[in-house]
């Protein structure tokens, strides 16, 4: 059924966008932009792949690819919250530095194998009619997002770290009057966010793609910062968005694969023009949910 | 209180030589002060004496050129507020310190160490809220708090952290008159079970009504220190504050003149306010030239509204505003509406200008920096030095520098001023409230809005009352009824 195929699709393909888009809420809720969150999981991706491939498992993989990611978005930090960059300007320039590494030790890679991950039908849960066929037949990095969505809400909203995030996005100055350093739990929330992200780029490479090209990233690691703004930075929101774009992406595979021939420039658009609108439509309305932070470097 | 008693009980906290310079600035210089625990402080002077900075000092946010602190008899070194928390020292600050998208439990949660239990947190803040009388409630959030709440909230944070020592940047500069009453509650309240508080204020009946002692601060020198203030009459506290005496304002002055056009004109005027929902309805007010019209009521009762409308920065949904000319502004919340912090003093009184001198095609600083010497001169309030930023400049010199952008037009047909007063010293209010009268006695019409019956009664020909966004009535200022004045705000039965 076609409906079935690109719900499906959706929830295989949005969680690599999952990923970095939670990355980037905690980014965000923290009062930092990461426009290089493609970067980070184009890193991701690579160190990935490339780790699976020299160890034979892909959980390796998955952990080199985190650490990765982890490693670029460190340097966002560093020039941003510790160097007072500005975050555009440091987030576009690492989006490069990313597509540049991956491209020059990316090169070994293309082409080759590498251990994987592969559906696993979860028991019972898989067999339960159109929703199993949707949610529980597909690989172990899929099942994790199912997790660290509501993990994040809960991180955020119920535990003192959390706290700190959210204070160190509205209002710097109070946390330091109560003696936390904002530059800390800057730095600490946007390291971890682009470890999310570097998560979501090898999930791409190592279970949605089984292989490692160049810039195969495409642009969602840009949707994913979009996704952010237009989910009112709120995690469980994120994961109903990132669902909605990868059955964006799962649109034209479902629809050639029952032989229509369909202009591909267009598909392809299709997740950046529902961006578009979302972002025109809610613009203002999701801004005034903003940390306020955020709102000082968007307003500025 | 019995004698024997008196010399046992130990400070709670005693500053000794505190000096602190900023430049060249000596803002604190060889301050001593202390806090006997079951006592309310208060302390006093000009603007830019150096109160906050004391308090600063005291609370780490600044460190101490010379100068040493002890707490129960011991010296401490405190190198930034964490420490004067973990010593039982906590602050209110002038611009309060929560954070508007959390709640109050989380704001309280973030001032403590250990883990976060909200449930277990809000109901400590609601047990401490009962204790202390603090009503408050625990799951709203601060930035749906009125401004009375989050004080409060403020306040709860501070004692739930653990402060024994409470001190309070100028709290009823914000508060309306009511609110004021509750605050004074709370702080009897914490004295009676041994706190020790310190509290700023400009006015003196706040003293009179709270405080136990007072220190009277003057060029960041303490000029009266921990001193009985029942043994000083009013004129005395003044004078040690200002320097000199402040001679009271005259008490006859001319009517305006009768049968000319209004100066505004308002009728049946509505307009909504910030959240969308009516906020001014048929308000209907004429302002004559060379009038004063004092606009009193509770706080948000439509005072916003009604200013905005009238200088044309609020959409009128209903009536007509009628203008003779053109308007100077005093706005309610400088820092919120009306000020860059990164510009300096000249360059907010050039955005103030109606044409600004220029050389070739750039603006001639020298110039506009000339003229805003010439119009602090004229005006005589006192702004600070043209260069300084307006962010570093002490909470009632900003204001200066709004007064004397406004009050230093004499182009303007009407003159609308949002709490004048807030947050000026004695002599620089009363400074203030001659202009006020100087501009009407030009033929320019004045509309004051104040929290302050005294204030609008001693300079306005008639108050309009104000209350829940209608014009609730309007009185003759001279040999006006406080009582009826308070029977039609708050809207009582006769
Ligand atoms: N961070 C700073 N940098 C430079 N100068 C400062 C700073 N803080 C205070 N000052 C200066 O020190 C002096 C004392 O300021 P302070 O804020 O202590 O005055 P205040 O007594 O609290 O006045 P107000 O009644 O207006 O609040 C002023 O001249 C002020 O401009
Ligand atoms: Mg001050």
């Amino acid at each position: 059924m076609l409906v079935v195929d690109i719900l499906t699709g959706g929830v295989r393909g949005g969680t690599a966008i999952m990923f970095a888009a939670l990355g980037e809420t905690l980014a965000e809720r923290a009062g930092v932009v990461n426009l290089g969150t493609e970067g980070c999981m184009l890193v991701g991706a690579l160190g990935g792949y490339a780790v699976a491939a020299e160890t034979g498992n892909p959980w390796l993989g998955l952990l080199a690819g985190a650490l990765a990611g982890a490693a670029l978005g460190l340097v966002h930090a560093v020039a941003v919250v510790w160097r007072r960059a500005d975050q555009f300007a440091t987030g576009l320039t690492l989006m490069f530095l990313g597509l540049g590494l991956t491209s020059l030790f990316g090169a070994a890679y293309v082409g080759k194998a590498a251990p994987g991950f592969d559906p696993v039908p979860l028991p019972l849960l898989g067999d339960i009619p159109i929703a199993g066929e949707i949610l529980f037949r597909h690989d172990p990095v899929t099942y994790l997002t199912f997790v660290v969505a509501p993990l994040l809400w809960f991180t955020l909203n119920r535990t003192k770290a959390g706290l700190l995030v959210r204070a160190a996005g509205e209002r710097a100055d109070v946390l330091h009057v109560h003696g936390h350093s904002a530059d800390l739990v800057r730095t600490a929330a946007v390291t971890a966010g682009a470890a999310l992200a570097g998560l979501g780029g090898a999930q791409l490479s190592t279970a949605y793609a089984h292989a490692w090209f160049e810039g195969m990233t495409a642009g969602r690691g840009f949707i994913a910062v979009a996704l952010v703004i237009f989910a009112a930075w709120r995690p469980l929101w994120v994961m109903a968005g990132s669902y909605l774009f990868g059955a964006a992406l799962a649109v034209a595979p479902a629809l050639q694969a029952r032989g229509h021939a369909l202009n591909q420039f267009a598909l392809d658009a299709l997740p950046f023009v529902i961006t578009l609108v979302f972002l025109a439509v809610l613009g203002r309305r999701t801004l005034r949910a903003a940390p306020e932070e955020l709102r000082r470097v968007f307003a500025r | 209180m019995t004698l024997t008693e008196a010399p046992t009980r130990h400070p709670l906290l005693a500053a000794r030589g505190l000096t602190r310079a900023f430049g060249d600035v000596v803002a604190n210089d060889g301050v001593d002060f202390d806090v006997l625990p079951g006592e309310v402080h208060a302390l006093v002077g000009e603007n830019g004496a150096g109160k906050s900075t004391l308090l600063k000092l005291i609370y780490g946010v600044h460190r101490p050129d010379s100068g040493r602190l002890t707490v129960d008899g011991a010296a401490v070194s405190i190198a930034g507020p964490a420490d004067a928390l973990s010593l039982g020292i906590g602050m209110v600050f002038q611009d309060l310190r929560l954070v508007p998208a959390l709640t109050v439990a989380e704001n309280v949660a973030l001032a403590l160490p250990g883990r976060l239990r909200l449930d277990a947190m809000a109901r400590r803040v609601a047990a401490a809220a009962e204790d202390y009388g603090l009503a408050v409630d625990p799951l709203t959030r601060v930035g749906h708090l009125s401004i009375g709440e989050r004080q409060r909230a403020e306040i709860l944070k501070v004692l739930i952290s653990g402060s024994r020592v409470v001190i309070l940047d100028e709290p009823t500069s914000v508060l309306a008159p009511q609110e004021v009453a509750a605050l004074f509650d709370v702080l009897r309240r914490l004295r009676g079970l041994g706190y020790g508080v310190v509290i700023v204020t400009h006015k003196l009946n706040e003293v009179r009504a709270i405080a136990d002692r007072v220190t009277v601060l003057r060029g960041g020198r303490v000029v009266l220190g921990g001193a009985d203030p029942r043994a000083h009459s009013d004129a005395e506290l003044v004078e040690a504050m200002v320097g000199r005496a402040v001679p009271p304002l005259p008490a006859d002055r001319p009517a305006p003149p009768p049968g000319r056009a209004p100066a505004v004109s308002l009728r049946g005027v509505g307009a909504y306010g910030e959240g969308g929902a009516l906020r001014l309805r048929n308000v209907t007010l004429d302002v004559m030239p060379g009038e004063i019209v004092g606009v009193a009521g509770v706080a948000g009762s439509g005072q916003r509204e009604l200013c905005e409308v009238v200088c044309g920065l609020r959409p009128v949904a209903a009536g007509v505003v009628t203008a003779a000319g053109a308007v100077a502004e005093v706005p309610e919340d400088p820092l919120a509406d009306a000020v860059v912090p990164g510009l300096t003093v000249v360059e907010h009184i050039a955005l103030g200008l109606p044409g600004v001198p220029r050389r070739r095609f750039n603006v001639d600083w020298r110039r506009v920096a000339g003229l805003a010497r010439e119009l602090d001169a004229a005006v005589g309030l006192e702004m600070a030095p043209g260069h300084r930023r307006v962010a570093e400049l002490s909470g009632g010199n900003v204001q200066r520098v709004m007064l004397t952008r406004a009050l230093g037009r004499d182009d303007t047909a009407l003159v609308v001023a949002a709490y004048p007063s807030r947050g000026l010293d004695v002599a620089t209010t009363r400074r203030t409230q001659e202009l006020l009268l100087a501009r009407a006695a030009a033929g320019a019409g004045v509309l004051v809005v104040s929290e302050d019956l005294d204030e609008l009664i001693s300079i306005s020909d008639r108050i309009a009352v104000m209350r829940g966004g209608e014009l609730a009535g309007v009185v003759d200022a001279r040999g006006a009824d406080r009582q009826e004045i308070g029977r039609l705000m708050l809207g009582g039965a006769r």
